[in-house]
């Protein structure tokens, strides 16, 4: 199997065996070693900087996404090694070490798909199905200067130059999920269109066997998802995307005993979001891209009395319920690109603004926010074995004030399959929106903080990189040191006094040929969470490997994913008091046949996820003390659906 | 192009939220509470565990102290008629036998707008942590065999959430000091100067009953031609009266829908309020009969705004022997 990447990366690799035929030519004749190891060095220059961003840590294929039969970006994410998720009550938490998913930025397609990610989504009401990979880069020199330590970049399919195409799918599973979808293209070069519909329903996990109530609620999503692309000149093209989607998740509660009765939570999500870009070529080396954005979300949470014998339901309006919230986010950016030989650049400004929906005023205060950003980044390239990048956001927030963000990177490139790479960046990442503006009789928590300053991430990420035709493999350390952490006073108000470390130490291979593809990947996270209070470093290891088997002569592939996730503590501080909480290690098998029939139009697929059929685990929680900590409380936290078997057909006419 | 027409409604249609079952209505339940003027002058009952009841066995205390972090009440036996009077004196000696008992006031804990109020009133500055006590001497006197018996009492101090008290007869044959502690556990401490120790078996802890059903004293006014138990104070009469406890003390009265048709979202819309207790609950005088009976199409809705409960009685005998039998009906809504 091939992708667009790797043929990147052989078109790079089949020139650089020309030419250094020629240098073996040359050598032989001068018998000059230095100049040979210039010469090499110079190659893989060509070889590695140019083929990929150095730092992507991690590429998520569709197929890959397919084994785990994986349908909204919150099953996705679990995929992904670095990432450890679980759900617990109503909530489902990720987090990369220290940084949880509200300091990690998600991009659709080079642009902001969660508005500042400190408004709390729900990642379920995000189709992933029109999707073809996803990377995941680790400090990557970019013009975002919000949540940019680890950046989670989604890619949909590139437009097709061709009158009409249409892919289809449907999945079932033995949880009665079903998943369907229809993607179709339009084009007459000068417009292009490509629209999709989807269903998705997902059955609930129940708490027990025979149980009513429910660990993680059946959700049912409708998802309409709009491209368009008018090429209004050769050199301008105005791109149009619409994502919309509308989730309705049922929780249910269980029978009061003795009584006919229940309370269920139902949850609402609607999410509209519209983007814009028009692009235009200003002379031979400068691009002038204009971008808007704006994204409109709702999450409505209604506790509902129901009595099974009546069938009577009421909503109850009690404030003893999830806060419903929504949001809308405005976002502008003017860029402009210049590429030449050894010099490139852009710089720009960005604009957003993010406003509450629901509660549009508290207190007689707007709850609101907007910034914006004037960046530049620079890029120079020193005869090949160097590379130099650099720049610098500027960021004013109409409630903090100023931010001056530097970032750089330094790439050497000492041998022809060697690279090594350095940077270090400073990002933010604003605090959750309720801890600034939503007071306690909201929230039921700390008094909040209108003054509430962004969390700073410093991260420095050092990588090294081997690559050659059959197998690439890399291994790195990023350290990210947090401060200005969101934590409760004494007077139980929101200030900015937490700070944390994380040093996650990473290698990964990716061995590729026409019929295997293999990645294996090991990590193993030190965190501190509470590096301003206590002492405590917490270890936690995993394993990954995804792997692709396609059998020569048939129309077969299998697939497998495992991940192996070691425990894992982490610790938080309430009230003076140090908790620590301790999530058991699990491990995660998917499997996948597939077999492509009528011209590899048709795709017929089994999968099995899960096989280990680990669903729950246990999160301890300890209160702890100078010398020892002592157990308070277990909770069963789900990491998984149970095995499930699933069948999903696929049609395409291309 | 029809069968990929089918295939696309079913997939639409199918896999969708679980219908709910269809359970049994919810039963109502039935219990009978037993009270006695001498030997159980209260039964608690909880009303998610109706088997749970509790019967005052050891009714023979005289005072009891509330037990709350920030309550400091010393309430009397009215039932057994016990009465206090204050002397204003703060030397414990001196008053003796020779006390002049004839021009003591005796007073009684009686209801009103705030609810049972303790005769003994506010013993001490309770600004402080620990109250400082006035140190006056309280006589309190209660029946005895051939003639009231009195004592002389004093609150010396509250530390440590104890109550700290002197307690004595007026001949100075007995003279004892008690620390009492309080335990959060229960509503009230009791204590019993005939056996000069901390009385148990009183009443159930407090997350063991919702409901106590006892006696409770109140001025003969508000409560016009309802029979009732004398006192000394000849204006003064003890009446059926049921205690809520504090986790379950929103309520409500309704006569308009019946037991057997109430439901949940019926009790939910009813205006509560929060009470401590209710005289005559159940109880109507028949003025042609002359005598006592329940209104059946009278419930009462407790709730703590999760868990509601309606109750009604069904049936209420006076036998010879002074015991008073309501028969409850009892439905979790």
């Amino acid at each position: 199997m091939s992708y667009p990447l790797d043929c990147a990366l052989s078109g790079h690799l089949s020139r650089y065996y020309c030419i250094d035929k020629k240098n073996i030519d040359f050598l032989k004749r001068k018998n000059n070693i230095l100049r040979s190891l210039l010469c090499s060095a110079f190659i893989a220059v060509i070889s590695f900087c140019h083929a990929q961003d150095s730092s992507v840590f991690f590429r998520l294929d569709k197929e890959e996404i397919l084994i785990a039969n994986a349908q909204n970006l919150e099953e996705v994410l679990a995929l992904i090694p670095g990432l450890n998720q679980y759900t617990l009550g109503l909530t489902t938490h990720t987090s990369f070490s220290t940084l949880d998913l509200s300091q990690i930025a998600i991009m659709k397609d080079d642009y902001p798909l969660l508005m500042d990610q400190n408004v709390g989504y729900d990642l379920q009401s995000i189709p992933v199905w029109d999707l073809e990979y996803i990377e995941v880069a680790f400090s990557p020199i970019s013009t975002l200067a919000k949540n940019s330590t680890i950046v989670i970049r989604l890619y949909t399919k590139k437009f097709l130059d061709q009158p009409f195409w249409i892919e289809t799918s449907a999945t079932n599973t033995t949880a009665n999920d079903l998943h369907a979808n229809v993607l179709l293209g339009l084009s007459n070069k000068v417009h292009t269109l490509q629209a999709g519909l989807g269903r998705s329903f997902t059955g609930a996990l129940y708490d027990s066997e025979g149980l009513r109530s429910t660990a993680v609620g059946g959700a049912e999503r409708y998802d309409m998802n709009l491209q368009y692309k008018y090429q209004i000149l050769k050199s301008m093209e105005l791109n149009i995307r619409s994502d919309n989607s509308r989730l309705s998740v049922r929780n249910k509660g269980s029978i009061l005993p003795g009584l006919s009765r229940v309370q269920d939570i139902n949850q609402q999500v609607n999410r509209h979001l519209l983007f814009g870009s028009l692009k235009t070529q200003v002379s031979k080396n400068h691009t002038l891209t204009l971008d808007g954005q704006i994204h409109r979300l709702k999450n409505e949470i209604s506790l509902i009395d129901k009595d099974l014998n009546s069938g009577i339901s009421e909503q109850n309006h009690t404030e003893q319920k999830p806060l419903s919230t929504g949001f809308d986010y405005g976002y502008m950016r003017l860029k402009l690109d210049a590429t030449q030989d050894q010099l490139n650049y852009s710089m720009g400004i960005e604009l957003s603004n993010t406003s509450d929906n629901t509660y549009a005023t508290i207190t007689g205060i707007r709850s609101s926010y907007g910034d914006y950003t004037a960046f530049g980044n620079i890029s120079y390239q020193y005869r090949n074995t160097i590379r130099l990048e650099g720049g610098a956001r500027l960021l004013n927030n109409s409630l903090t004030g100023s931010y001056l963000l530097p970032t750089v990177k330094l790439t050497l490139a000492p041998q022809k399959e060697l690279q090594i790479s350095g940077t270090y960046s400073q990002t933010l990442s604003y605090p959750n929106f309720k801890y600034q503006f939503y007071p306690t009789r909201l929230t039921g928590e700390a008094i909040n903080n209108i003054l509430l300053k962004p969390r700073v991430n410093n991260t420095l990420h050092i990588k090294l990189t081997i690559d050659n035709p059959l197998i690439q493999g890399s291994t790195g350390i990023l350290h990210v040191r947090s401060a200005d952490i969101p934590r409760t006073s004494e007077n139980n108000t929101y200030t900015n006094a937490g700070k944390s470390t994380s040093t996650t130490t990473y290698a990964s291979l990716n061995f590729s040929n026409d019929f295997i593809t293999i990645k294996p990947s090991a990590l193993i996270h030190g965190s501190n969470y509470l590096k301003d209070t206590s002492g405590f470093n917490f270890f936690h290891p995993e394993v990954n490997i995804f792997t692709q088997l396609h059998i020569p002569n048939t129309f077969l592939d299998l697939g497998f994913i495992g991940r192996f996730l070691g425990k894992n503590t982490s610790s938080l501080i309430t009230d003076n008091t140090i908790y620590q909480e301790e999530q058991n290690g699990t491990q995660q098998l998917s499997a996948y046949l597939r077999y492509k029939l009528f011209a590899e139009k048709l795709h017929l697929s089994l999968s099995i996820t899960n096989i280990y059929n680990e669903s729950r685990i246990a999160r301890d929680t300890y209160i702890t003390n100078e010398i020892d900590r002592e157990l308070i409380g277990t909770a069963q936290t789900v990491v998984a659906k149970p095995i499930t078997y699933a069948i999903r057909i696929a049609y395409a006419i291309l | 192009m029809k069968c990929s027409k089918y295939i696309l409604i079913f997939l639409l249609l199918s896999a969708c939220f679980e219908p709910d079952e269809i359970l049994p209505k919810s039963k109502i339940q039935t219990t009978e509470i037993r009270l006695n003027t001498t030997n159980n002058q209260a039964a608690y009952l909880c009303l998610s565990e109706l088997s749970r009841s509790y019967d005052s066995t050891g009714s023979n205390w005289h005072l009891r102290f509330e037990n709350d972090a920030n309550k400091w009440g010393i309430f009397l036996n009215t039932l057994s008629q016990v009465a206090v009077y204050n002397t204003k004196n703060t030397n414990f000696d001196s008053i003796t036998e020779y006390y002049n008992l004839s021009q003591a006031d005796w007073q009684f804990d009686i209801s009103t707008s705030e609810g049972l109020t303790p005769s003994i009133g506010d013993w001490g500055d309770f600004s402080f942590d620990n109250p400082k006590s006035f140190k006056n001497i309280y006589l309190i006197s209660w029946p005895g065999h051939l003639s009231r018996l009195v004592y002389k009492f004093q609150l010396l101090d509250a530390q440590n959430g104890s109550y700290h008290f002197r307690y004595g007869t007026l001949d100075g044959s007995l003279d004892k000091t008690i620390w009492l502690p309080k335990d959060e556990q229960y509503s009230f401490g009791y204590f019993s100067f005939e056996s000069n120790e901390i009385a148990t078996e009183v009443e159930p802890r407090k997350d063991r009953w919702d409901i106590c059903f006892t006696f409770l004293s109140d001025s003969l006014a508000k409560h016009e031609g309802i029979p009732h138990l004398p006192t000394l104070e000849a204006d003064i009469g003890l009446y059926q009266a049921v205690l809520l406890n504090e986790r379950l003390n929103q309520a409500a009265i309704d006569t308009v829908m019946s037991l057997e048709d109430t439901d949940f979202f019926y009790a939910k819309n009813l205006p509560y309020l929060e009470q401590k207790e209710i005289y005559e609950l159940f109880y109507t005088w028949d003025d042609d009969l002359k005598m006592i009976e329940v209104n059946p199409k009278l419930i009462v809705y407790l709730t703590d705004g999760n868990r509601y409960y309606a109750i009604r009685a069904t049936n209420f005998v006076q036998s010879p022997d002074g015991t008073f039998t309501t028969e409850l009906n009892v439905k979790q809504l």
